[in-house]
């Protein structure tokens, strides 16, 4: 790079998930961007399962392909088995989740990547920020090269200060077999950034060639494909199954005289890992008396015969691990092809950040993915979208893009995250999002449209496509409720028959009870019928949680003033003031789920406004 | 954008000053001060002020007061309290005075002179619930206390101040979240291997919460009956003593009475206490069937009244006795009550049930009092350890709580998606925090500071 190409309107670091995403929207968005990252041909890598989606996750990434991301181009592409998780209950929390091509997936991003206008990859790592007073204006190279850019996005992943675990076997590593990256965490540090420690784990990879399927229940792809992106391709690749297989007593004991050879019980490893996604031998420890633990194998791609054991993460030494995987049935001559394992890495407490990501102490710098206290790909690739986007629009002097609770999960996600102090690794749950029967998976396109265009990422013809379905859902809607139909000898609306838990719009086309035109509306514009026939099903319910939306955004809507002094408020607890103090809320809502923060302070802060407000 | 900017800015700290004892003539009245200057607002109001350095927290001491012309106004017992550890959470010193109403306003008013202010209404506890001190219950409990008329209703307002209710919601809350964590699993980790939902012990666990639910819905009827007092209709024909027997019962000759039938048009309000128990004596119009015009609305209205009455007196002429009945039309409890048996053979009387008096000559009245205590009360004692239920605003919200778990119950039994049953219970959740407080609600917090009266 000569003196002139050093320059860039945005840099991002790391292309990981976030990275990928924050480097695609900013050159998208017209600016000049690189995305500088360890290995270039190793871009949104899926450093554990090989799967996007599942519960809640799913969610986001629906959300990222209505905001104009593009994990959902990249799975649709990659897909190899589909399925949408608890359709046995109500459709605000199905959620679809596809199995990938590992390698596939990876290369899609490369080629995305590489065709997209303004966006330069730059292979190596970053060491160090450049830092004008308090404002980020750069970053250097390992090799020692400045790079100047007006904005900087770190996602740095599970690289920064990592190091993975096996047994008794440890190393400084970021993924098994790729070096980590230190100095950039230091330099966070020093710039007053205060760090946590995480950890989080991997199963063993397992050669699909020594495992006897014969003896596993398998598990099939839905028949119906399931896309993420509005553009998808018009085929589906084909699809392989899963398969489901159990430990038993034998498992159990072969880990358990283990115990002392793994860091996680030897003390060795002091970064604190998530409690929903325990390793097997913390499975065995904490929930001894169950007398089997399911494991799934899923593949890892069409043109390999590798798979990932789902069920199965652990760090303990590598002749355990597989002693302990040839006791289950069906695996009993398995190959190990790499082991599983445990990485520790540095990540920093997320309520340093503004709400658009960007950190409070220094100027220009944005915080995205695992190293703001996440864990998985889907929440990494949402916060990445969100800080890549507004970068920009801090540099085109725009306000930033800020989601809100009750508009999407990616909202939910980093509202949490910048108001929480994390216990643990955060993963997203339907039941964090408080209005969920409003933040569906399927209507995620519609509900974000108005945003979507602000944001200008999505080309005309999609968002054209949205407003479609928008204006002819309620053309549905109008005809569902006014049109009569004569079923169990009473003539009502259709709205009114579906409303019945047993009766949809299909099983009344399958009955032919609808009158053809009807019938011809239904089937010319199926997603806007769905749309309606779900409002209609629900309707008593929405108008609820709208009505619930309502009250919140009556908190939301009383904006507290920023750098004000908690501290002279007598009258609220000391721990919220310490909390209200650190975080500056910007609105009595956000200041009610700090932590430490009690209704009781809520009520202090609403008089002290309300005394305020009556003498001003 | 376009949105107001609220600052929130620093609470008034000024020191504050008022009568802490209801106005009227009492053995005793109570001054207080509150804030940072109390100390000071008390040192320069006494003789030898150095005896209050030595003085110790919530330690009695003698004082004479001064005026500012060093003339004693009174002497006094004063007791102060340092922040934190004081109702208000702020520098408090309360100033017992002999009860005259001229000399604790004399005493306000020298507080004033020498830094005080005088405080606003409630604003003592609005200090101590900026403070921390109460919560929202317990600040609401204070209000009743300061206006309890019977022992009963002070204690329902200290039980409540105490935090039972609150602890008793807690215990019910937290079952309803024991619920929802079921649920929610099953949501959220529909792709492990989890036991399936157990939609009978969950059916049996709403069922547990509801009967909870309802218990506490009861206890407001105990509740309210213990602040607020019985209300007691006096009704019955024409001329057979109602008005006679009500200012016998109170004590007092508040009621016109006169042998003319049609003597009480609009009714006569009272409060007495019987047995520690508030009593809202009514005295209305006679009830006559042929009645037109004018008495007829007169009637329409005490029917009216009765509709609301805890209890119906149905008083009848000792003559017409043998005929005495309760009549269909009141849905209320009813005693009815033989008046005038001086006018008539008492032997006669033995023959019923009913009570018996004379009005007029004061016979019998302690047996009304007593059957009425036994009646309404009784079931009622207010037991220590109960959670009460004393406010409009409570039971309503336990009631709303309760539609969402019977909704939760119905979503179970039909079968139609376990994420609506969680959107019921956290709305129960919602509700019965509204009650302790713990979302915060503007407009509870506008209606309760509203309703503080000076002092407390
Ligand atoms: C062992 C392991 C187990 C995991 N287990 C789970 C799990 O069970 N469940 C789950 O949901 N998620 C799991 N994950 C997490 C998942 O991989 C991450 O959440 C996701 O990949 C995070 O995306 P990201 O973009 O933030 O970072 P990453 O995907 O980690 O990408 C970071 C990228 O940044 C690059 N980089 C970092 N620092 C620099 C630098 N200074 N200069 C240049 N380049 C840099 C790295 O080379 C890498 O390419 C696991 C990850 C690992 C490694
Ligand atoms: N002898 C006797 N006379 C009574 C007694 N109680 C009331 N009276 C008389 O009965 C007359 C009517 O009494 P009130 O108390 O006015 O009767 P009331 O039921 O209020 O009448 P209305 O208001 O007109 O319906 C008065 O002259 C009373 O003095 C009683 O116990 N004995
Ligand atoms: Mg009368």
């Amino acid at each position: 790079m000569n003196e002139q190409s050093r320059k860039f309107d945005v840099i991002v670091v790391g292309g990981g998930h976030a990275g990928c995403e924050a480097a695609s929207a900013a050159a998208r968005l017209g600016c000049r961007t690189v995305l500088i990252t360890q290995d270039a041909k190793k871009l949104a890598a899926m450093s554990c399962n090989p799967a996007i989606g599942g519960l809640a996750k799913g969610h986001l990434v629906r959300e990222i392909d209505a905001l104009g991301g593009i994990m959902g181009v990249i799975t649709d592409r990659s897909s190899i088995q589909c399925r949408m998780l608890n359709r046995s209950k109500g459709p605000a929390v199905w959620s679809p989740r596809v199995q990938c091509d590992r390698l596939r997936y990876s290369e899609e991003m490369v080629a995305l990547i590489r065709e997209t206008e303004n966006l330069e990859v730059c292979e190596g790592e970053v060491v160090d920020l450049i830092i004008n007073g308090s404002t980020c204006v750069g970053v250097v190279h390992k090799n020692g090269v400045e790079i100047a850019g007006q904005r900087t996005v770190l996602c740095g992943g599970t690289f920064w200060n990592a190091v993975i675990h096996i047994g008794e076997w440890s190393t400084a590593a970021g993924r098994i077999f790729e070096a980590p990256a230190v100095g950039l965490s230091d330099s966070l540090s020093r710039l007053g950034l205060q760090k946590i420690r995480l950890k989080t784990g991997t199963p063993p990879r397992l050669d699909g060639k020594t495992i006897d399927f014969s003896k596993l229940d398998q598990q099939d792809s839905d028949p119906e494909p399931i896309w993420f992106s509005q553009n998808h391709p018009s085929e589906q690749s084909p699809q392989k199954p899963c398969f489901l297989a159990y430990t038993n007593d034998a498992t159990h004991k072969l880990l358990s005289s283990g115990l002392d050879r793994s860091p996680l019980y030897s003390g060795r490893i002091g970064g604190t890992g998530p409690r929903y996604c325990p390793s097997i031998e913390d499975k065995i420890v904490r929930f001894a008396d169950k007398e089997r633990h399911q494991l799934f194998l899923e593949p890892e791609g069409l043109e390999t015969d590798e798979y990932y054991i789902n069920g199965f993460s652990t760090s303990m030494p590598e002749d355990i691990q597989e002693a302990a995987l040839k006791t289950v049935p069906g695996l009993e001559r398995v190959k190990v092809n790499r082991p599983g394992y445990a990485v520790e890495y540095d990540a920093f407490q997320a309520n340093q950040l503004k709400n658009s990501l960007e950190t409070k102490l220094v100027r220009h710098l944005y915080l995205a993915g695992q190293v703001n206290g996440t864990s998985g790909y889907e929440e990494a690739a949402a916060q990445g979208l969100i800080a890549g986007i507004n970068a920009v629009r801090s540099l085109t002097q725009k306000d930033p893009i800020i989601l809100g609770r009750d508009q999407a999960y990616a909202g939910v996600l980093i509202d949490d995250l910048i108001t929480k102090v994390p216990v643990e690794p955060y993963r997203m749950f339907t039941s964090r999002a408080e209005f969920r029967l409003l933040l569906r998976q399927d209507n995620a396109h519609l509900r974000l449209y108005e945003i979507a265009k602000d944001i200008g990422l999505k080309s005309k013809a999609n968002l054209a496509a949205i407003a479609d379905v928008k204006n002819t859902a309620k053309i549905v809607f109008i005809e569902l409720k006014s049109t009569r139909i004569k079923l169990f000898d009473t003539t009502q609306p259709i709205a009114v028959f579906l409303k019945r838990p047993e009766i949809t719009l299909q099983s009344l086309m399958r009955d032919q009870s609808l009158p053809d035109r009807t019938v011809d509306l239904i089937r010319l514009h199926s997603e806007a019928a769905r749309q309606a026939e779900l409002e209609i099903k629900y309707e008593g319910y929405l108008v609820r949680q709208r009505a619930q939306v309502d009250a919140f955004r009556k908190m939301e809507n009383q904006k507290l003033q920023s750098n004000f002094n908690y501290t002279s408020i007598n009258a609220l607890s000391a721990e919220a003031r310490h909390a209200l103090q650190g975080t500056q809320p910007s609105t009595l809502g956000q200041a009610s789920r700090l932590p430490g923060v009690r209704p009781a302070d809520i009520s202090v802060l609403m008089v002290v406004l309300r005394q305020n407000y009556q003498r001003s | 954008m376009g949105e107001k900017i609220q600052t929130p800015v620093e609470t008034k700290k000024d020191t504050i000053v008022a009568r802490a004892t209801a106005p009227g003539i009492g053995a005793i009245g109570i001054v207080r001060v509150s804030g940072t200057e109390a100390f000071s607002v008390l040192a320069n109001i006494v003789r030898k002020k150095e005896k209050l350095n030595a003085l110790k927290d919530k330690q009695m001491q003698l004082v004479d007061i001064l005026d500012k012309d060093g003339v004693i106004v009174d002497q006094a017992m004063v007791v102060k309290f340092s922040e934190p550890h004081s109702y208000t959470g702020e520098n408090v010193v309360e100033i017992f005075l002999h009860g005259s109403p001229f000399i604790i306003s004399q005493v306000i008013d020298l507080c004033c002179r020498v830094g005080a202010r005088l405080a606003e209404p409630g604003e003592f506890t609005l200090r101590a619930f900026l403070n921390g001190r109460l919560d929202l219950t317990q600040a609401e409990a204070v209000s009743d206390l300061i206006s309890a008329s019977g022992k009963a209703s002070h204690r329902a307002a200290l039980l409540q101040k105490q935090g039972n209710l609150s602890e008793r919601i807690h215990q019910i809350r937290d079952r309803i979240i024991s619920v929802l964590g079921l649920i929610e699993l099953d949501i959220d980790f529909t792709d492990q291997e989890l036991p399936l939902l157990d939609n009978t012990k969950i059916m049996g666990d709403l069922e547990d919460i509801f009967e909870l639910l309802e218990d506490l819905l009861k206890s407001y009827q105990r509740g309210r009956l213990a602040m607020e007092g019985a209300v007691i209709v006096i009704g019955g024909p024409p001329n057979v003593g109602k008005s006679t027997l009500f200012n016998a019962l109170i004590g007092e000759d508040k009621a016109i009475t006169h042998d003319v039938p049609g003597t009480t048009r609009d009714a006569v309000e009272a409060m007495v206490e019987w047995g520690g128990w508030t009593v809202r004596l009514v005295d209305s119009a006679g009830i006559d069937e042929e009645y037109s015009g004018v008495d007829q609305q007169a009637v329409d209205r005490s029917k009216r009244l009765t509709e609301t009455a805890d209890l119906v007196l149905w008083v009848v002429d000792a003559v017409d006795a043998e005929k005495a009945e309760k009549p269909s039309w009141i849905t209320a409890k009813c005693m009815i009550v033989i008046n005038k048996v001086d006018l008539v053979d008492e032997s006669i009387l033995s023959t019923f049930d009913f009570i018996a008096v004379s009005a007029l000559k004061r016979l019998g009245l302690d047996r009304i009092k007593d059957d009425v205590i036994s009646d309404i009360f009784e079931d009622n004692r207010i037991i220590e350890s109960t959670a009460l239920l004393t406010k409009e605003r409570h039971h309503k919200a336990v009631e709303a709580a309760i539609g969402f778990i019977v909704n939760a119950k119905f979503i179970f039994q039909e079968g139609s998606g376990i994420e609506l049953a969680a959107f019921e219970l956290n709305e129960a959740v919602h509700k019965l925090q509204e009650i302790t407080g713990e979302i915060t609600n503007d407009d509870i917090l506008q209606d309760i500071f509203s309703r503080f009266c000076l002092g407390k």
